[in-house]
């Protein structure tokens, strides 16, 4: 190596040292600060957490939620991504029915299945106890506080992730491969398990890490219902245990540490079955054959899937969100806008929009560069392996890491000196920070690696400097996925709820976290309008997106 | 980068605008110099497990009273506001101003370690009708208000009402009845001690029997009761009648021997606006005050309208706070665990 050269690798690691070391602090320091908690005084909250008569029940309830609800995900997703493949032309609107259920806040859904599943008052609960063989119950026959419809829900909520992941993957499969099967005379359920499915097996492992990941830290669903018949998983765990007087942070983090463990597992696991991500390069100038043909019953299978995941809890909320109170008996002289009206009168609803809107797009505009200074970094500076590989595990972490304990690790680490920013808005913008630091950096990153190096070379070939390269060619090109990011990750900001209910005040609340302290107070009418009001908040974010980044942007999430 | 870097520059100043600590502002020496201080900080913070109305209606009557101080009230509660309280005082940055809270345990350990209060000097407290010997304890909590835990039930599904607590044992109401759980509430943990003595030995076992649906709070069971999720609660707050007044299919009566809890509010060490917190635990126990936050309550002050139990003219200095002795953290959670084995298998 020459001089010179050397001299231009150190440059190159002066520039990207402190982004990796920023990082590192936001990410990696906090769950070194609970862990080291969680073993001082030998062991002490570990011994207080799993010291608990209950754990057993909690950490089978946690595997149960996890493995269910994947499977629900994976067969839903899947089945999903195959259906909207096939979708007739003029039903193409349906393929975003699945992407759909993301946009509407977790909390709200879960609380519009709550207002349709509860055993008394569910409304349809009421209609299923108007059919013969139901008649007779006072309540039921549905249960969703029950574990159960806890893990149905999360499913449904898994779903769309699932759906993500390989209706990408499926995109990419050759319709040569169909062609050629129904040639051979098969049909399309054959097609599907004998060509499709396989093909589709790197996608398939993916997106089953992903919502492996996201079920065992599955949060909303069991603390929303799942306190009513005591459904404790240790997510929730975790919060309970940093919410109570005197907080025990070191159980907390006791609490978390499987869920850190197997994450990181999950996240390693990934990257040796993916292994060199070049390999994926796909700007070669072939196109590809999108799957073929087209049936009616793939449009039933999305509508019907939109209906129960969608249509249904939004409708719950929308009835409950017009009554003056919850109730199964509706007459049309219950109905009344106030609880819109109070939406403004109600302490601190005005400022949790502005909260959750400022903080997310804040945390989106430190989310862009720093996504892109990491996915430069993976991808052009082959010669930086150390800083390389730091990068890509401490930029994946957050991924596979449930919210909540990041939640909880930054509750603790800035409750003390040198900075203590608990009840600043700060502290939620570096922890959506963290949160979203996987999808900006990975959708730039995928971005980057199909573009291949052939048009910055060209660019250099032409005279052009690096960052004139950047300017010109790479960000350009790179200005879908940059649009499609911030939209992904605004959705995801305005909806975040776990990591959220850990960091807020009492006065410096988002949507979310003001929703699930209505929830616990009981004012149900209330919730529900908050819950229109959060669906609205996001839809407005993603019209916004749609505008500056094409109609088509939901679809290249 | 620009975006970046205008985004990192709104955090620091946001970083900057929420953590300013330091020189807060001073109490005032006179109740005048107080008075005035408090107009100027113009704004004033409550953390308060009370009926989320009430709190809707002291916020109204104070503004009314005092127009260009904003009160601000965070209902929750005692284990959502308990862990807050302790974070700001540790931290040095304060949100709330006052505190209400009905967690006997709690009071005595923030008395002992003189780390979260300071010392109330509101003239209101000297006024001979407010008892001050027997609402006031070590000169920093002082009692605003009371509620009597009583039986209540959904008028639909429960048209004869209940008279005793024996009625709400009824195999009829299996799965039908609401209780709150006990879980980081030491104040409930005192309940359902105080259901097995004053209602009858067993009664706690026999109502688990009963499969009860579990709630965080007295509220949403007043409110599961008002949807038809359950039909009766045994441990239900006076809340309920604030509720039925609205229109709720909802009643509440008080047994034989009601179970008392007295709300005990202390101003905060930690305050960012002390002279305010001064003013508002004034107001809370003037009888304009003890009008909006007790009504459908037991009032600190006799004589209000609309507070109180019919046919009693018990007071919230009647009631006595639970032994804190019963209530240390580790008594606490040995009860929650039993409770939770029979309540929640």
């Amino acid at each position: 190596m020459t001089g010179l050269g050397s001299k231009a690798i150190w440059r190159q690691r002066l520039i990207y040292l402190p982004l990796i070391l920023v990082l590192g602090y936001l990410v990696v320091w906090p769950l070194i600060k609970l862990q080291t908690l969680a073993f001082e005084n030998g062991a002490r909250g570990y011994r207080s957490q799993y010291g608990r008569a209950d754990i057993l029940d909690t950490l089978q309830t946690t595997a149960a939620l996890a493995f269910f609800s994947l499977v629900i995900a994976m067969v839903c997703g899947t089945v999903l991504a195959f259906a909207t493949s096939r979708l007739p032309r003029r039903m193409g609107f349906l393929r975003l029915v699945p992407i759909l259920p993301i946009v509407i806040p977790s909390v709200a859904n879960v609380v519009g299945f709550a207002f349709l599943l509860s055993p008394g008052p569910g409304y349809i609960n009421i209609l299923l106890r108007m059919l013969p063989w139901w008649s007779d119950l006072q309540s039921g026959p549905v249960n969703v506080y029950s574990p159960t419809w806890i893990i149905i829900i999360t499913g449904f909520s898994l779903t769309s992730f699932v759906y993500l992941f390989v209706s990408a993957g499926m995109q990419n499969i050759s319709g040569e491969h169909l062609e050629a099967a129904q040639i051979s005379g098969s049909t399309t359920i054959g097609t599907f398990f004998k060509i499709v499915l396989p093909l589709l097996r790197p996608s398939l492992i993916y997106g089953a890490g992903v919502a492996l990941l996201l079920g065992l830290g599955q949060f909303t669903a069991p603390l929303l219902l799942g306190q009513n018949e005591g459904v404790k998983v240790l997510a929730t765990e975790m919060y309970l245990r940093a919410s109570e007087s005197p907080i025990n942070f070191a159980a907390a983090a006791a609490a978390g540490s499987p869920l850190v463990v197997v994450g990181i597992l999950v996240v390693f696991g990934q990257k040796v079955l993916l292994g060199n991500q070049s390999r994926f390069v796909t700007h070669g100038g072939k196109s590809f054959a999108p799957v073929g043909g087209s049936s009616p019953w793939a449009a039933v299978i999305v509508a019907v899937y939109g209906l129960v995941a969608l249509v249904l809890p939004l409708a719950g909320v929308i009835i409950v969100s017009l009554t003056p109170y919850w109730s199964g008996e509706l007459s049309w002289d219950l109905f009344t806008l106030a609880n819109y009206e109070a939406l403004i009168s109600t302490p601190g609803i005005v400022d949790s929009v502005v909260t959750s809107v400022v903080t997310s797009i804040i945390a989106v505009l430190i989310c862009v560069p720093i996504g892109f200074g990491v996915a430069n970094l993976m991808v052009r500076r082959q010669d930086l392996k150390i800083l390389r590989t730091l990068a890509d595990l401490v930029t994946a972490l957050p991924m596979g890491i449930p919210a909540v304990i990041f939640g909880v690790g930054f509750l603790l680490t800035y409750t003390e000196p040198p900075l203590i920013l608990y009840g600043t808005k700060a502290v939620i913008v570096l922890v959506y920070v963290v949160l979203m630091i996987p999808f900006a950096t990975r959708m730039q990153l995928t971005a980057l690696i199909s573009m291949g190096d052939k048009y910055e070379e060209a660019s250099a070939v032409s005279g052009a400097g690096p960052v004139a390269t950047m300017l010109r060619v790479t960000l350009p090109m790179l200005r879908p996925t940059i649009l499609s990011s911030i939209a992904l990750m605004f959705i995801l900001l305005t909806h975040e709820f776990a990591a959220s209910l850990m960091v807020r005040s009492a006065t410096t609340q988002v949507m979310g976290t003001l929703l699930y302290d209505h929830w616990s107070n009981g004012s149900y009418t209330l919730v529900a309008a908050m819950a229109i009001l959060m669906s609205a908040v996001t839809g407005a974010g993603v019209a916004v997106a749609m505008l500056v980044g094409g109609r088509n942007v939901l679809e290249k999430l | 980068m620009k975006a970046a870097a205008a985004a990192l520059a709104t955090m620091v100043a946001l970083t900057a605008c929420g953590s300013a600590e330091g020189s807060g502002p001073e109490l005032g020496g006179s109740w005048d110099e107080i008075v005035e201080a408090a107009t100027a900080e113009g704004a004033v913070t409550l953390y308060s497990n009370h009926a989320p109305a009430n709190l809707e209606a002291l916020k109204a009557a104070f503004e009314a009273r005092y127009p260009g101080i904003t009160l601000t009230y965070v209902r929750g509660t005692d284990s959502d506001l308990i862990p807050k309280v302790e974070v700001e005082s540790r931290t040095g940055n304060g949100i709330a101003d006052v505190h209400m809270t009905t967690d006997a345990g709690w009071i005595h350990r923030s008395l002992d370690s003189g780390d979260y209060s300071v010392e109330v000097v509101a003239p209101a407290i000297d006024q001979p009708d407010y008892r001050a010997a027997d609402g006031v304890l070590d000169d920093t909590f002082f009692v605003t208000s009371a509620t009597s835990i009583g039986l209540a039930w959904n008028t639909t599904h429960v048209p004869d009402g209940l008279r005793a607590p024996e009625d709400l044992l009824d195999p009829r109401l299996t799965g039908k009845v609401g209780v709150v759980t006990p879980a980081g509430y030491p104040a409930v943990v005192h309940i359902y001690r105080r259901m097995d003595i004053d209602y009858r030995a067993g009664f706690v076992d026999r109502l688990s029997t009963l499969d009860p649906r579990v709630y965080t709070s007295g509220p949403g069971v007043t409110q599961a009761l008002a949807s038809g999720e359950v039909w009766a609660a045994p441990g239900a707050s006076m809340d309920v009648l604030v509720e039925r007044d609205k229109g709720a299919p909802v009643d509440f009566a008080l047994p034989d021997n009601p179970i008392g809890i007295p709300f005990y509010s202390h101003v905060l060490s930690a305050a960012p606006s002390p002279n305010a917190a001064q003013l508002l635990a004034d107001f809370m126990i003037t009888p304009e005050g003890q009008q909006a936050l007790s009504r459908s309550y037991i009032a600190a002050l006799p004589g209000i309208p609309g507070t109180g139990v019919e046919g009693s003219d018990v007071v919230a200095q009647d009631l006595d706070l639970a032994d804190p002795d019963t209530l240390e953290a580790e008594a606490v959670e040995q009860y929650v665990a039993q409770w939770e084995q029979k309540f929640l298998r």
